[in-house]
């Protein structure tokens, strides 16, 4: 790697209007998705005005973090961005949220090796901190190194 | 019950490909225009109508009128074009190109060029970024390093998990297109390395993003190229057979996820290709049986695949085995994989000139219906050319 990459860290998510609610809870470590109040239909990314019963009144409700995958990619030699090309290879997932069919969310499931990686892996939400005080939400394979603590494994 | 058609295109052209910006972009789609100008049989000053899409794919390469980028300004100034109606349109070529069409067809215009000129800037890998940031639709992509072959990967992936295909049938494409592009003669490959690729080659290419290797990805360039486009009845009376428009669709869809396809899964990814495709053969009113020849969207090599299913050429799931084996003349111009990153202009091009039975070696015989679709199933275009009016 060379010095020039070494300052080098993953774009930070610079929230709008519309998404800042959802990145001000994964700061702290809270998944939220928009919601229709009124159809109660689920959007992500967030949008202006409900596309289902074109309610304006949209609001973010916490959601279970757990999903599965819908589809993947492992990217060996096409990343085209210094923090990336340190992380080859990588997956980029596609995970549909147990809350609702097409609702998708892109993550790296960076708990398991790639070769692991399954269409229909059950994964929970975890987070990533990229730079200090910013994070990302990033789904994790359940059977594996799950967000529970695990005091056991290290007894024997 | 068979379209009408009221358009025709009657004239193509191609700039010189370079694999770089070794000559100014402005000056390629200057050629282009010409040349397309010069098929038709007309002059500059015949010209009324023009529509470009400036914009480029990727991220970072400069907005230089001229240099970078080539607007609809600067090849009227360049050319001292008198128009009576110009775009610069938002969406890629083909969108460009039906407006084109739908302007000569309401009578804005007689005579319109519609142009395309793609850039691939030096010194840097193509699209390659350090931003430190990631705003709008990216702010949902970019932090997990989604680079555009991912999308096309997972699409593949996805694909071989719910149906069985494989990297072989999607080798038995490339290898085959490989083999068509060398005999495209304003291709990548026929210029600058005019070899057959083998299976083997396909198989041990290093993976860009899985199952997608180097040959499933097509080479960036500089280049330009640009279409005539005139009333049926005009059409008649100029040099070249006229190659009619029977029916063009792009619904442009983008189901989610902002500018790119990030955000769809391979269900709904499908279900705006069979959009367009419903609607293509409804107004063309013919279907997938009747064409002659078709030339199938390829940047990454997954997307033809996926568009033969949308078109109906073959059933749900058999796209990989349909363009391992096609049963009609397939990408006969080598498509983007063999022209390199035109976005769709040889798809286009060697559709219409395989109707006016000007394709050389490449010449299908007996094409009455070509097909060609541009660009991925959620921001393409579809178009059927006909030899006769219908």
């Amino acid at each position: 790697m060379s010095d020039a990459k070494m300052g080098s860290h993953k774009p930070i998510p610079e929230s709008d209007e519309l998404s800042e609610p959802f990145w001000e809870a994964v700061n702290q470590r809270k998944l939220v998705i928009q919601r229709c109040q009124r159809c109660r239909f689920y959007y992500h990314p967030p949008v202006g005005v409900c596309l289902e019963c074109h309610s304006s009144q949209l609001a973010f409700e916490p959601v279970s973090g757990n999903g599965r995958v819908k589809g993947y990619s492992i990217t060996r030699d096409g990343a085209r961005h210094p923090a990336f090309e340190a992380l080859q290879p990588y997956a980029v997932a596609l995970v549909e949220l147990e809350e609702q069919e097409g609702l998708y969310m892109l993550s790296n499931i960076p708990n398991v090796s790639v070769e692991r990686i399954r269409v229909g892996l059950p994964v929970s939400v975890d987070f990533e901190e990229i730079v200090p005080g910013h994070l990302i939400p990033q789904f994790c394979a359940r059977s594996v190194g799950s967000a529970e603590p695990q005091p056991h494994e290290e007894a024997g | 019950m068979s379209a009408r058609a009221q358009v025709a295109v009657v004239g193509v052209g191609h700039s010189r490909v370079f694999r770089r910006d070794e000559v100014a972009l402005g000056i390629l789609a200057i050629e282009a225009v010409r040349n397309a100008v010069e098929d038709a049989g007309l002059e500059i000053a015949d010209i009324d109508g023009l529509s470009t899409t400036p914009y480029q794919p990727m991220a970072g390469g400069g907005d230089i009128d001229g240099l970078s980028i080539v607007s609809p300004e600067f090849m009227m100034q360049a050319l001292k074009m008198d128009v009576a109606w110009s775009e610069r349109q938002l969406r890629p070529v083909g969108a460009s190109l039906i407006n084109t069409i739908n302007a000569v067809a309401s009578g804005q215009c007689k005579y319109a060029v519609c142009f395309r000129a793609l850039h691939n800037p030096s010194g840097r890998r193509y699209g390659h970024t350090n931003s430190l940031g990631a705003s709008g639709p990216g702010q949902f992509s970019e932090p997990y390093g989604v680079f555009v072959p991912a999308i096309w990967g997972r699409y593949g992936l996805e694909h071989f998990h719910r149906y069985g295909s494989s990297r072989e049938e999607l080798g038995a494409f490339v290898v085959r297109n490989r083999a068509q592009a060398l005999k495209w003669e304003y291709g990548y490959w026929a210029q600058y390395s005019p070899t057959l690729l083998t299976l083997e080659d396909y198989l041990t290419a290093r993976i860009i993003s899985e199952p997608l290797g180097l040959f499933d990805c097509d080479i960036p360039v500089q280049a330009a190229g640009a279409f005539v486009v005139t009333t049926a009845e005009r059409a008649q009376h100029l040099k070249n057979p006229p190659a009619y428009v029977l029916a063009t669709s792009s619904p442009f869809t983008v189901s989610r996820g902002g500018p790119n396809s990030s955000n769809l899964s391979l269900d709904e990814y499908m279900v705006d290709g069979k959009q367009l495709a419903r609607h293509l053969w409804d107004i063309a009113g013919i279907g997938p049986g009747d064409v002659d020849v078709a030339n199938l969207y390829d940047g990454f090599s997954t997307e033809a695949p996926l568009w033969a299913e949308a078109l109906g050429f073959c059933g749900e799931g058999e796209g990989f085995a349909f363009v391992a084996e096609p049963s009609l003349p397939l990408n006969t111009s080598g498509g983007s994989l063999g022209a390199g990153r035109t976005h769709g202009i040889a798809h286009i091009m060697d559709s219409v000139m395989q109707i006016q039975k000007r394709s050389g070696s490449r010449q299908v015989q007996e094409v009455e219906v070509a097909l060609a679709v541009t660009n991925p199933c959620d921001i393409g275009a579809g178009f059927v050319f006909c030899s006769s009016r219908g």
